[in-house]
């Protein structure tokens, strides 16, 4: 008969247990439903995809909006164009805070309809003062009201950027055109970079985004306005799925004043450097040094 | 850059409506004779009895500051030289230079389509498609609605006091 020793029986526990624990964890294999493939899970960061594997995700995307949502939608890759640094200005002179950008933000980028939510926030300010605190973000009332001026926020994609360096999985990074993205299938909805931005630029997903299927914008890029899932952290893109073809991002073409300076700020002829040329320029929070890409300025 | 540019002068909104309640428009040259000019109101009287849909309010200015007196369908400029209706930024720019100067360098006034212009166009607006001519203030507009953030009220309610 053998001899059950101390060894054998520490060494037998610790196998079953060694088992238990990894058929617990891979538990979620046997849980894969529609909403949630094995290719899904097994996905790698976006940097790290093939040009083979990121073309089966974008059109596996484009798959599950149509089956999700009954909308069909392309998804591209935007990649940054060479010899581009984009730069934004704002002529709070003109702003008349009426919302057309952050209206037409909801529209491109297929917020959630019932919270009506946009990456703009426009703060109704005090004349003569900076102060956020006591300004009105839901002011409902016909612009500009008097004694007051009105200040659009969006992502600055600061140059430091406060947000890139607190996520913990690197799910957010600064592309070489300037533009901070967000891969949205790696980020862990941590929330870390939304405490982390001083200019509460980004946004979380709460709930699954509701759209009717006819209201989704079906130009839709992977790091930028496709309907992100429920558990992520979202933010301004600068359009890039329009602005790296060429084209002006949404909330430039829909300002009705013209307060919105936006393009290239390696061109010496562009509006955005005869800008920040000729005008007193100024950054929100420049003590912070973040170095943000977006420009404030009063003419 | 591609400016868009009024066409012409249409007609001028007489304030009147017809039988089916659209507004009534008349050309120029229905009243006034381009062979025989007559005089034009000097500072911003409008003849109340007609040109009822047009009301001035820009700054000291009269008709025959920007209308040609021998042909209504043409703007006249500060030298006596008439253009068409559709050089408004020539016009306009005669007064507002430093405004004419941040919309040629892309500083002043919106416009569509593409920074990149080697990919496409930028379509930008004329002054007139943003200021009224006669009465170039900014109007007050109503915005579009809040954001419906979870934790503050409702759009149309109170602000949350923010001590």
């Amino acid at each position: 008969m053998t001899e059950v020793t101390r060894r054998a029986t520490v060494a037998g526990l610790g196998a079953t247990l060694g088992a238990v624990a990894f058929a617990k964890a891979m538990e979620p294999l046997r849980h894969f439903t529609e909403d949630l493939s094995l290719d899904q899970f097994l996905q790698r960061h976006y940097r790290e995809l093939s040009p083979e594997d990121l073309e089966r995700v974008l059109r596996r995307i484009e798959e599950d909006t149509l089956r999700e949502r009954g909308a069909h939608v392309s998804v591209a890759d935007d990649r940054p164009i060479p010899g581009v640094q984009f730069g934004y200005a704002l002529n709070l002179s003109v702003c008349n805070g009426c919302r057309k950008c952050a209206e037409a933000c909801h529209h491109e980028n297929n917020h959630d309809r019932s919270t009506n939510q946009s990456y703009i926030r426009v703060f109704e300010m005090e004349q003569g003062s900076l102060d956020f605190e006591h300004a009105a973000t839901h002011y409902d009332h016909a612009v500009p009201a008097p004694g007051k001026y009105y200040m659009p926020v969006q992502c600055l994609q600061c140059d430091d950027a406060p947000c890139v360096a607190v996520c913990p999985v690197e799910a957010t990074w600064k592309e070489e055109d300037g533009i901070v993205v967000i891969d949205y299938d790696w980020c862990i909805g941590c929330r870390y970079c939304e405490a982390a931005c001083p200019y509460h630029a980004r946004r979380f997903n709460w709930s699954e985004p509701e759209i009717e299927a006819e209201e989704i914008n079906p130009d839709q890029g992977y790091l930028s306005n496709r309907v992100r899932p429920k558990g992520v952290v979202e933010k301004c893109h600068f359009c890039l799925h329009r602005t790296r073809r060429g084209r002006l991002p949404a909330c430039a073409e829909a300002c009705p004043t013209g307060a919105r300076v936006f393009g290239n700020l390696l061109d010496p002829d562009s509006p955005i450097r005869w800008v920040l040329d000729n005008k007193r320029v100024f950054v929100l929070k420049e003590e912070l040094g973040t170095r943000p890409r977006f420009f404030y300025f009063f003419d | 850059m591609i400016v868009r540019n009024p066409p012409s002068l249409g007609t001028v909104d007489t304030g009147l409506r017809d039988a089916m309640g659209a507004s009534v428009g008349v050309s120029c040259e229905t009243c006034h004779d381009p062979a025989h000019p007559d005089a034009l109101a000097r500072k911003g009287e409008v003849p109340q009895d007609f040109h009822g849909g047009i009301s001035v309010a820009h700054g000291e200015l009269g008709c025959a500051s920007c209308h040609a007196p021998e042909d209504r369908t043409r703007l006249r400029l500060a030298d006596g030289t008439t253009v068409p209706m559709r050089e408004v930024l020539q016009l306009c720019g005669q007064c507002h230079g430093p405004k004419l100067r941040d919309f040629s360098k892309g500083s002043h006034g919106g416009g569509r389509g593409f920074w990149d212009r080697s990919r496409g166009p930028w379509v930008r607006d004329s002054c007139v498609a943003c200021h009224a001519a006669h009465a170039p203030a900014y109007p007050l507009v109503m915005p579009a609605p809040p954001p419906n953030d979870r934790f503050l009220p409702r759009a149309g309610h109170e602000e949350l006091a923010h001590d």
